[in-house]
């Protein structure tokens, strides 16, 4: 049997404290509550780009131990019940008020912003007439407050006011511009707003991929993937304890698809967020 | 059939035309009308999805348009939906054949995702509908009202017969009214009780009553009438037995004298029977006298029997032969068929057997053989013949080639008191003869010849 060098005993030390440090860095388990639509889709696939520690696992399906969840405002009293750190998806900062616990780590904003979208319509209508219905009252205090020449802002009380407004709307302006509010823009309202529309012969700036096959002339939609990579960061910070404060994750990269089906009638203006932020 | 149940059936009858022919109207109607709703709720449904369709074809969404357009064919009737762009079929729900009935709509509208003239989009919307199931709802609608016409029809039948009643009872009650007067039960109508026919029934007792007031009066002219006829039969029956004995006398004339000769004979025989004593002489001239003596009696049983039959009114069976041949007797004892007479004709063959009262039919013979007798001179020939026609009525006839009957008296020999054998003829003789058939229900006739006279009696069999 050889004998044992210093120098042998002290790679064998290191050795020995690079596995300890491999077998430190263990999987990391994440929880979903979320339906199964495309844009959650693509932020999981984001979240296992980011990192390969990540094991993403459908808490609706099965039910199990895990150190953090993803959801939305459907499931958000379902996830409660785990007791770990929340990361709440939300259409829009003006239902932040109604989601108030410790759990939630991070609110993460699915759309983009009510004046990102205003901004990216009017540079894509140019010249055009465009209308805003909205819900929120501050929100539209604040959009009358923009006094943009082309833009039209009308103010909906209650869900029923909706028809009679899309329908003054569209009827003053050339095109809508779709922003993210339940009142306005839902399951049950999205088709009637869009058929009225295409027969009035106006057309619609969605927020929704989706929206392309109601219709909409085009979509201003954030890249989901790219969400899902900071999403993930947010995440192993959280885990590691480096930033346990909660705080927004408003998107940063956007896309903007025009439907297909239109032909070139309108002068369509190929633009980036980054140009809109500028 | 009685003129209610008539008018009855004449009125379910008209009533089932009635019905018929609103049935098949109806039929018609419904099922023009059932196509109609059809037609319109396709018209409607086309309205109504109108706009859903412009906006599947605007953004080329195939599957929501199916959406769409399925929500609609869950009406049983619906088929199928097809929508057409120009001229090429875009979508049809479904892909077999379908009825030829459909409901089209044409559409021009403006596509926004299209540019230049395809733009203008022509659309299509075609609803295919069947009609098959109408014959089935008419059909319950044809059960339905059958039921309803049955129920009508026989309501209606009570009511036409509860109002018939009541409008036909006093119509009836007239009817029986009628019959009764018809039987002789003269009564009159009710005029208290207020209907149509009150006038009618006025009249009608007014009838009545003048009938009422007639009849009484031709009753009182009838028993008057009776009672003058029954006054002359009682004078006929006198003068036919003055007749009868007028003729008895005549007949006891020649039986005095038929008498006289074999009396004559029998005194004449006894006293040469007491002159002769040659006893074999006795014998023959006793048998003699018992001839003419039975002769004699003979005789006078006749004569007997004739004045016993006088009043006789008993109606017998007598053979026809034999009371022809007692007269014919009686006739030529009396010397009024004298020898040169021939009497001829068929009744000696006959086997009829009469009935009738014997001593008045033997008159009857007797009075026409005895004018035959008297209306020839010299030789002559009377003739008797019997014939039987049907199997009801006999017919006798005399006939003789005597003097005759002129066409003057033709008319006037049944008349009483008529005579042309002057102071000695009473006159009765033929008119008796009238009488006696008459009441034996027969007839006398003269029937024309060229030579002497001939008389036709015809006489009920069973009389």
């Amino acid at each position: 049997m050889k004998k044992l060098t210093n120098k042998k005993i002290l790679i064998i030390i290191l050795l020995f404290l690079i596995s300890a440090k491999i077998l430190n860095a263990r999987k990391i388990f994440i929880g979903t509550l979320l339906p199964k639509e495309k844009k959650f889709q693509d932020i999981i696939a984001g979240i296992k780009k980011h990192s390969h520690r990540v094991k993403i696992t459908d808490l609706l399906a099965n039910k199990q131990k895990v150190d953090v969840i993803l959801t939305n405002a459907t499931h958000f009293k379902e996830a409660i019940i785990f007791n770990k750190p929340i990361f709440l998806f939300l259409n829009s900062l003006t239902e932040k008020e109604k989601y108030n616990s410790p759990l939630i780590k991070q609110i993460v904003l699915l759309y983009p912003s009510v004046n990102y979208m205003i901004k990216s319509s009017l540079k894509i209508l140019k010249n055009k007439k465009l209308a805003v219905v909205v819900h929120d009252k501050k929100l539209y205090k604040k959009l009358k407050k923009l006094k943009t020449k082309n833009l039209r802002v009308y103010y909906v009380k209650e869900a029923g006011e909706v028809p009679y407004k899309i329908n003054v709307a569209l009827k003053k302006a050339d095109a809508l511009i779709a922003i993210p509010d339940n009142v306005v823009f839902n399951y049950f309202s999205m088709q009637f707003i869009f058929e009225k529309a295409i027969l009035m012969g106006k057309y619609i700036i969605g927020y929704s991929e989706n929206m392309l096959d109601l219709g909409a002339y085009a979509v201003i939609s954030p890249n989901y993937l790219k969400e899902g990579c900071d999403i993930c960061k947010s995440i192993l910070n959280i885990l590691n304890k480096k930033n346990i404060k909660s705080k927004i994750l408003y998107p940063t990269d956007f896309k903007i698809i025009k439907n297909a089906n239109f032909c070139s009638k309108v002068s369509f203006i190929g633009i980036f967020h980054n140009e809109i932020k500028n | 059939m009685k003129l209610k149940t008539k008018i009855q059936l004449f009125v379910t009858l008209l009533i089932i035309i009635i019905s018929a022919s609103e049935l098949i109207i109806f039929i018609n109607k419904e099922k023009d009308r059932a196509t109609k709703i059809r037609q319109n709720i396709c018209h409607a449904l086309i309205n109504k999805m109108e706009d859903d369709i412009k906006y599947a074809v605007t953004i080329k969404n195939k599957k929501f348009l199916k959406t769409v357009l399925k929500n609609y064919t869950n009406i049983n009737f619906i088929e199928n939906i097809a929508v057409y762009i120009g001229k090429k079929k875009y979508i049809s729900l479904k892909k077999e054949k379908f009825s030829k009935n459909y409901v089209e709509k044409k559409l021009n509208f403006t596509n926004i995702f299209s540019a230049g003239a395809t733009s203008l989009t022509t659309l299509k919307i075609r609803v295919y509908y069947n009609t098959n199931d109408i014959k089935q709802i008419t059909k319950n609608s044809i059960n339905y009202l059958i039921i309803l016409i049955i129920i009508f029809i026989i309501l209606s039948f009570i009511i036409i017969t509860v109002f018939l009643n009541k409008f036909l009872s006093p119509v009836e009650n007239f009817l029986n009214t009628i019959r009764a007067t018809i039987n002789g039960k003269y009564t009159l109508m009710d005029t208290t009780q207020k209907t149509e026919f009150l006038p009618i029934f006025e009249a009608y007792n007014k009838l009545i009553l003048n009938l009422k007031d007639k009849i009484t009066k031709l009753e009182e002219a009838n028993q008057e009438l009776k009672n003058k006829i029954i006054e002359i039969q009682k004078l006929q029956d006198v003068i036919i037995r003055q007749e009868k004995l007028a003729t008895l006398g005549t007949i006891t004339a020649g039986i005095a004298h038929e008498i006289n000769n074999p009396v004559g004979a029998i005194r004449g025989m006894s006293e040469l029977a007491l002159l002769i004593k040659d006893k074999d002489k006795y014998e023959e001239y006793f048998n003699k006298i018992i001839n003419l003596c039975d002769r004699i009696s003979n005789l006078v049983r006749r004569v007997k029997n004739v004045t016993q039959e006088i009043d006789s009114k008993k109606t017998e069976l007598v053979p026809i032969k034999n009371l022809i041949e007692d007269v014919l007797e009686l006739c030529k004892n009396a010397k009024i068929i004298s020898n040169k007479i021939k009497i001829e004709g068929n009744f000696r063959n006959s086997k009829i057997i009469l009935k009738c009262i014997r001593s008045q039919m033997f008159q009857v013979f007797q009075n026409l053989i005895t004018n035959s007798a008297h209306s020839i001179k010299g030789n002559g020939i009377i003739r008797i013949d019997v014939f039987k026609d049907n199997d009801s009525l006999i017919e006798i006839i005399f006939s003789d080639n005597g003097t005759g009957i002129s066409n003057k008296i033709k008319d006037k020999i049944f008349d009483p008191f008529f005579t042309t054998k002057g102071p000695t003829g009473t006159g009765l003789g033929l008119y008796i003869v009238f009488g006696i058939i008459k009441n034996h229900r027969g007839m006398i006739e003269l029937l024309p010849s060229e030579k002497g006279a001939a008389f036709k009696i015809t006489l009920p069999l069973q009389s």
